[in-house]
């Protein structure tokens, strides 16, 4: 696993602090064979670490950064706005793709988002058939059908 | 009566012409205007009724003689003062007759007339009865300024500019501060001022200034305390000074802005609040969720991954957890949306109901497929936010198609009432109504009056409907009968109208 972290091609981060909801994801984005080269990570502090390959992920390859980032809003320590805005304002991150996958309506995240940067805002449904359809139209077109820099 | 350059008037009163006639003679020259009588009755008509400057009398006469005329004149208030002189031919009378008229203006000229003696008598008594004009037109004047400034509400008063005693002092004194006019004259203005307000007339004093306003605290002769608004001319070292005891007004002041200040503090709890409900609503949106979506998804795994494991009743189980998992959700949803709109700010412009409620019916028809029959009236204008005007249609109207839907022939009717200051709307229906024991509960939130088995639902959207119109300043209310259908009533403010 460790070796993969460090040294593997990754498609996606999914920056998750429940488990549950992440297992929902993974599953989702299963279903359309995304998921294989995904990289789950617990907080924004982490996800941090990982891209700026600091703390336990000193010695990750930097080249390697993912070409999507899934991003929970309200997560423990550093939360998925600050980790937003970090990313976006630092050079070696700012081209990734960020899509904010959360449960707030509200107007205010959503503009705030916007506001630092994000490229996709998605609520996630509460029913699962809905939540598997928006992760999976999500996943297919941020990863087959959108064309990103490469860096 | 306009006095042109003074004319004296005199009345001669003689029963012989020819007397008459001398003392015309004698006393006819340029701002003097005599009057000649022949009897005493015709003296006093004269008298009584226009002004006579001076009297020469005749003692003897036929009928009313002299003295007779002299005290009826000098019994009547209009002609007392007159001065009158006796042209007698005796000095037999005299002394008696001193005696009667000592007090007013009273001399005797003897025949034969002595021109140059009368003249100087006359001329001299006119002067006299001028001078005494004068001084009594000039005492009335003063009396009047006494009494506008003893009956004035206000102190007026004057102050030595640099001992600050009172020189003069007005009879309101007695009603502000309790003491009489005696004891305030000749007292220190600083005796009756607080520290504060000494200090200020001090430092006010230390510099010449024509005219000057102070506020200084005062104390009565119980000691209470008044607040004194002071304007003060400075004239030769002498304040023309008035004072106004403003206590009522300070008192008021303060409450208006005691008042103000515990608005104020009201207004910070508010706002204190609205941020801790956002914060609530916030973490309702983002924590309730999260656990809802895990419980039917996790449902849904079951299903899919281990459905040869599971019988049918098995299976109805989980679905029957999806379901609520499902409704939980959409109760967060209309919570959450009720929430927001309490914390939404309203916009009031011109609103055309007509136009405003014509894209939601079609739109509801739309959405919801439907065979009731919707009559709207001409509906009358008036302000709001059409947003959310916009809403509590959508929740009226939704409301009457889902409670009409199991009648055989659904009809809505959607109208307006025009009253003094308000216009109330009305959305009827002839569905299934309610009983109208329950209708306090109908507004409230999570309330409802049917089971979810017979139509389904939430009950957030009166509440919703309650708050936008409280919002705005109306009122909500319904009428109904148990089968027959039901009436929703709001009322909205008539736009306001500046007064002038």
């Amino acid at each position: 696993m460790s070796e993969h972290l460090n040294n593997g091609k990754v498609d996606i981060v999914l920056c998750e602090d429940n488990a549950d909801e992440a297992e929902l994801t993974i599953r989702a984005l299963s279903k359309q064979g995304l998921a294989n080269s995904l990289v789950h990570l617990k907080d924004g502090e982490e996800l941090l670490h990982y891209l700026n390959c600091t703390g336990t992920y000193t010695g990750r390859n930097a080249a390697n950064q993912p070409r999507l980032i899934i991003l929970d809003l309200k997560m423990p320590k550093v939360d998925g706005l600050e980790v937003l805005k970090k990313l976006k304002s630092d050079n070696r991150t700012c081209m990734i793709p960020v899509v904010l996958l959360t449960s707030s309506k509200e107007e205010k995240d959503i503009r705030e988002s916007y506001m630092l940067g994000v490229n996709s805002y998605i609520v996630k449904p509460v029913d699962f058939e809905g939540y598997v359809k928006a992760i999976s139209t999500m996943g297919l077109y941020w990863l087959i059908l959108n064309q990103t820099c490469q860096m | 009566m306009m006095e042109k350059q003074a004319e004296d008037h005199i009345l001669i009163v003689d029963d012989k012409i020819n007397n008459i006639y001398v003392l015309e003679e004698i006393l006819r020259q340029p701002g003097r205007n005599l009057i000649s009588v022949t009897n005493g009755n015709e003296a006093l008509k004269i008298a009584l009724h226009q002004e006579i400057d001076l009297i020469l009398l005749d003692v003897q006469m036929p009928g009313m003689d002299g003295f007779e005329v002299a005290q009826i004149l000098k019994s009547n208030k209009r002609t007392s003062e007159t001065p009158i002189i006796f042209v007698t031919a005796e000095l037999k009378d005299h002394k008696f007759v001193m005696k009667g008229f000592e007090e007013g203006a009273i001399d005797y000229l003897y025949k034969p007339l002595n021109p140059e003696i009368t003249e100087a008598k006359v001329s001299v008594l006119l002067q006299l009865h001028r001078q005494q004009r004068e001084l009594m037109e000039k005492n009335q004047a003063l009396e009047n300024y006494a009494l506008l400034i003893n009956n004035s509400a206000d102190l007026i008063c004057i102050i030595h500019g640099s001992s600050f005693l009172f020189e003069e002092v007005n009879d309101a004194v007695h009603t502000l501060l309790g003491y009489t006019v005696q004891e305030m004259k000749g007292s220190s203005l600083l005796n009756y001022l607080s520290e504060e307000g000494q200090a200020r007339v001090k430092q006010l004093a230390a510099v010449y200034q024509p005219e000057f306003l102070f506020e200084a605290l005062m104390y009565t002769k119980n000691n209470e305390p008044r607040f004194f608004s002071w304007n003060v001319v400075h004239k030769q070292n002498l304040w023309f000074a008035i004072g106004r005891d403003i206590t009522r007004q300070k008192k008021a002041d303060f409450e208006i802005k005691e008042l103000n200040r515990n608005l104020e503090r009201n207004l910070a709890q508010l706002q204190l609040t609205n941020k801790e409900l956002e914060a609530f609503s916030y973490s309702v949106s983002h924590d309730l969720r999260a656990p809802l979506r895990s419980i039917n998804g996790y449902a849904q795994m079951i299903q899919e991954d281990h459905a040869h494991a599971f019988n049918d009743e098995a299976k109805r189980m989980l679905n029957v957890i999806s379901k609520n998992a499902q409704k939980m959700g959409m109760l967060i949803d209309d919570l959450l949306a009720f929430s927001r709109m309490g914390r939404k700010e309203i916009t009031r412009v011109p609103v055309e109901f007509n136009k405003l409620v014509e894209p939601i019916i079609t739109e509801l028809k739309n959405s919801t497929p439907h065979k009731t029959k919707i009559t709207v009236q001409a509906l009358h204008n008036t302000q709001g936010d059409p947003a959310l005007l916009s809403q509590v249609y959508m929740n009226l109207i939704s409301n009457a198609i889902k409670y009409s839907a199991k009648k055989e022939a659904p009809e809505i009717e959607i109208g307006a009432e025009e009253k003094e200051d308000e216009i109330i709307y009305y959305v009827k229906d002839n569905g299934a109504g309610f009983d109208m024991q329950y209708a306090h509960k109908l507004f409230g939130v999570f309330q409802r009056l049917h089971s979810n088995e017979e139509f389904e639902g939430t009950g957030v959207g009166l509440a919703i409907v309650q708050r936008i119109i409280v919002k705005h300043g109306g009122k909500v209310w319904a009428e109904a009968k148990p089968g027959e259908g039901a009436a929703f009533y709001f009322s909205l403010p008539k736009i306001n109208k500046p007064p002038i």
